[in-house]
């Protein structure tokens, strides 16, 4: 997994490397603070550490993970050109990215209004489309796959997946 | 039970029909080979001759393992989790236009391995589970512990991303109601959250959507997005099979060449799967990391070696038949696919435990029939598997971006009929996508979620036991050995990658 990354990401650059250890911080800083608000019910052996203790451990080794990860990556971005540290903007095409996050997005709003089989087709065409794929075989492959996921959860699993509420 | 009387239609048909189901459900992300097996067994119920219904169970539990590895290899989905090490070096040969090789070699390995896990079975039975019925919560808490460290070490890039991975698995794995006291942790007052989070949808979505994301982002108009494929791979349906049949060949002479290293592992996997609580993700993961300290190129694992499909392959169907060991001796189930096995065999009136041995010899001995044979019966089902996903190969990237979206999202919703879980899937695919960016391994943080539970629930029933001091967990003999080991692994690794930075620097 890791090599697969070698070769099909760029390094990491320091804002990626600061951005990663900030992130860590909020988590563990959320989790801290909420974990104050975790209250044992009934009785409680004195021997048990109690329900806080594990998660406030490992909370305050991902900040300490994340403190190192700050420092570091800060001290790298301060000791390096501007144009290296924009490397990350650079290296990720965000209009595809932004198309599929989206569509996914929209996908999972919609599933409860209008079904599955009408929002999966719809979102296939609309992604195979915008990916380069011609409207015809887009829409045979969207309605064809719809199809197929729909007999194999809902007529062999008997899994239901939501028909929507307008219908 | 006699052997001969196996071979009856009446037991073969629901027999391979339950393991074409069984290769169906595992190879499905999202649908895990716990779930074929519950799925199975009220259809089991349904079946006229007992010993069908047995075959029916046992060919579904074995088959969805290797299942599984087809989308971890062809996708980098892990059908379940005994899968994830599979994403390593199968996918890798996948990218390489080795998809049905990395597969074939799986494919055997796992019915070899399923061979010598049923064979440990047979033979080691007793001695195994007298010895894993010797561990305590403290045993327990330093196993789980272990796996995690594995995990973490092995999965590549920096050892502290690894641990910062797992530990960020184990603190979601704190999310929901305490199991010890019931209070309520990390829930944000949301009632989904009170169970806690479903490994299922975090799975799907650290390697599933980030994979999607990681080809949105790269996506470039314009240029021809069909997976890497070789020329065999891409032949007519005439040249189909008989390409094939040269790469089973090759796929055969491999794992002889590899021979060492499949039977460390199958025998590694076994061991583990015998210990209760330990299922195959732990042996996958264990044999992966044997094999990597073991090998003399232990940098090239990780980009597509065949000894890094070898090792997780054939341990983790070698720690199906481990998992019974102490299953049908003692009736502790190994996993959570035996404990699912157990329950079907007490309704067929099959009491695990000692004097099972003693009393019911000719339902014990058809039962390990029955386990031997499915190992043989794995390889034309398996393949026919192996066929079906590898068409994915040969389709364009944009269709298959799409297709994989669509199933991990109904992998994710149909768990429990919830578009929450949907969200947990798209949210844990963001983050597997920053941290791939970060160089940070995903796996250790699916075993964190995984063993989290288990491991505190232990450490916690343990300072209750000796009335809150630590002592026990590093004075009784087997913690010190679980600790001596996950010790001596840091250490070596560590100097492992030190060298490794060393022979780097040099110029």
């Amino acid at each position: 997994m890791q090599s697969d990354l070698d070769k099909s990401t760029p390094s990491v650059t320091p804002v990626t490397g600061l951005l990663f250890g900030l992130a860590l911080l909020v988590v563990a800083g959320v989790g801290l603070l909420m974990s104050s608000k975790i209250q044992s019910i009934g009785f409680q052996d004195p021997s048990d550490p109690g329900p806080v203790f594990f998660p406030r451990t490992l909370l305050s080794f991902l900040g300490f993970g994340g403190i190192f990860e700050t420092i570091r990556h800060t001290w790298r971005w301060m000791n390096q050109s501007q144009s290296q540290a924009n490397n990350d903007a650079l290296a990720m095409n965000m209009k595809y990215l932004m198309v599929g996050m989206g569509g996914i997005s929209a996908l999972i709003l919609a599933l409860p209004y209008f079904g599955f089989p009408l929002c999966a087709s719809l979102f296939l065409v609309g992604l195979s489309t915008s990916l380069g794929i011609q409207w015809k075989p887009a829409v045979i492959f969207s309605l064809m796959m719809t199809a197929v996921i729909w007999v194999i959860f809902v007529w062999g699993l008997q899994a239901p997946l939501p028909l929507g509420s307008v219908w | 039970m006699e052997l001969l009387d196996l071979f009856s239609w009446s037991i073969l048909i629901p027999w391979i029909l339950g393991m074409l189901f069984g290769v169906f459900v595992g190879a499905t992300p999202g649908l895990t080979a716990t779930m074929a097996v519950a799925l199975i067994v009220p259809f089991s119920y349904h079946l006229a001759d007992t010993r069908a219904s047995l075959a029916l169970i046992i060919g579904v539990s074995f088959t969805a393992i290797f299942a599984g590895d087809i989308p971890a290899t062809l996708l980098r989905i892990p059908g379940t989790p005994a899968s994830a090490a599979a994403t390593l070096d199968g996918h890798a040969m996948a990218k390489k236009g080795k998809g049905t090789l990395a597969l074939l070699i799986d494919l055997f390995c796992s019915s070899l391995g399923g061979i010598v896990g049923v064979a440990m079975l047979v033979f080691l039975a007793p001695q195994l589970a007298r010895f894993a019925l010797k561990f305590s919560s403290y045993e327990y808490f330093w196993l789980g512990t272990l796996g995690l460290g594995i995990s973490s070490m092995v999965s590549g890039g920096a050892i502290a991303l690894g641990w910062v991975s797992a530990i960020l698995g184990l603190t979601l794995s704190m999310v929901g109601m305490d199991i010890v006291s019931g209070a309520q942790r990390f829930t944000f007052g949301s009632t989904e959250l009170m169970n806690g989070i479903e490994f299922i949808p975090v799975m799907i979505g650290l390697f599933g959507i980030s994979e999607v994301l990681r080809l949105l982002s790269e996506w470039q108009p314009g240029v021809e997005e069909r997976q890497p494929s070789k020329p065999s791979e891409t032949a007519s349906p005439g040249s189909f099979f008989r390409n094939d049949f040269r790469e089973m060949f090759r796929a055969l002479n491999i794992i002889w060449k590899k021979k060492w290293n499949f039977l460390r592992s199958s025998l590694t996997g076994s061991l583990i799967g015998a210990l209760p609580g330990a299922g195959a993700d732990i042996a996958a993961w264990g044999a992966y990391g044997a094999a990597r300290k073991f090998s003399k190129k232990t940098e090239s694992f990780g980009t597509g070696v065949e000894d890094g499909v070898v090792a997780p392959t054939s341990a983790n169907n070698a720690a199906v038949g481990g998992a019974w060991i102490p299953a049908l001796v003692f009736g502790i189930p190994g996993d959570a696919v035996t404990a699912i096995v157990l329950g079907a065999f007490l309704v067929y009136d099959i009491r695990p435990g000692p004097m099972l041995f003693e009393q019911d010899q000719g339902q014990v001995q058809g039962l390990f029939w029955i386990a031997l044979i499915t190992q043989f019966f794995l390889i034309p089902c398996g393949y026919l598997g192996v066929k079906f996903f590898g068409w994915i190969l040969r389709a364009r990237k944009a269709l298959v971006i799409g297709a994989v979206i669509l199933f991990s999202i109904v992998g994710a919703y149909s768990l429990r009929n919830s578009l929450f879980d949907v969200w947990v899937m798209l949210i844990f695919g963001v983050i597997g996508r920053f941290m791939e960016i970060r160089k940070a391994p995903l796996a250790p943080m699916i075993l964190g979620l995984i063993l989290g539970p288990m491991i505190e629930e232990n450490l916690r029933t343990g300072l209750i036991k000796s009335s809150g001091s630590w002592a026990p967990f590093f004075q009784r003999p087997i913690s010190l050995f679980f600790v001596l080991i996950l010790g001596l692994t840091l250490v070596a690794t560590g100097i492992s990658k030190i060298r490794q930075l060393n022979a780097k620097s040099k110029p």
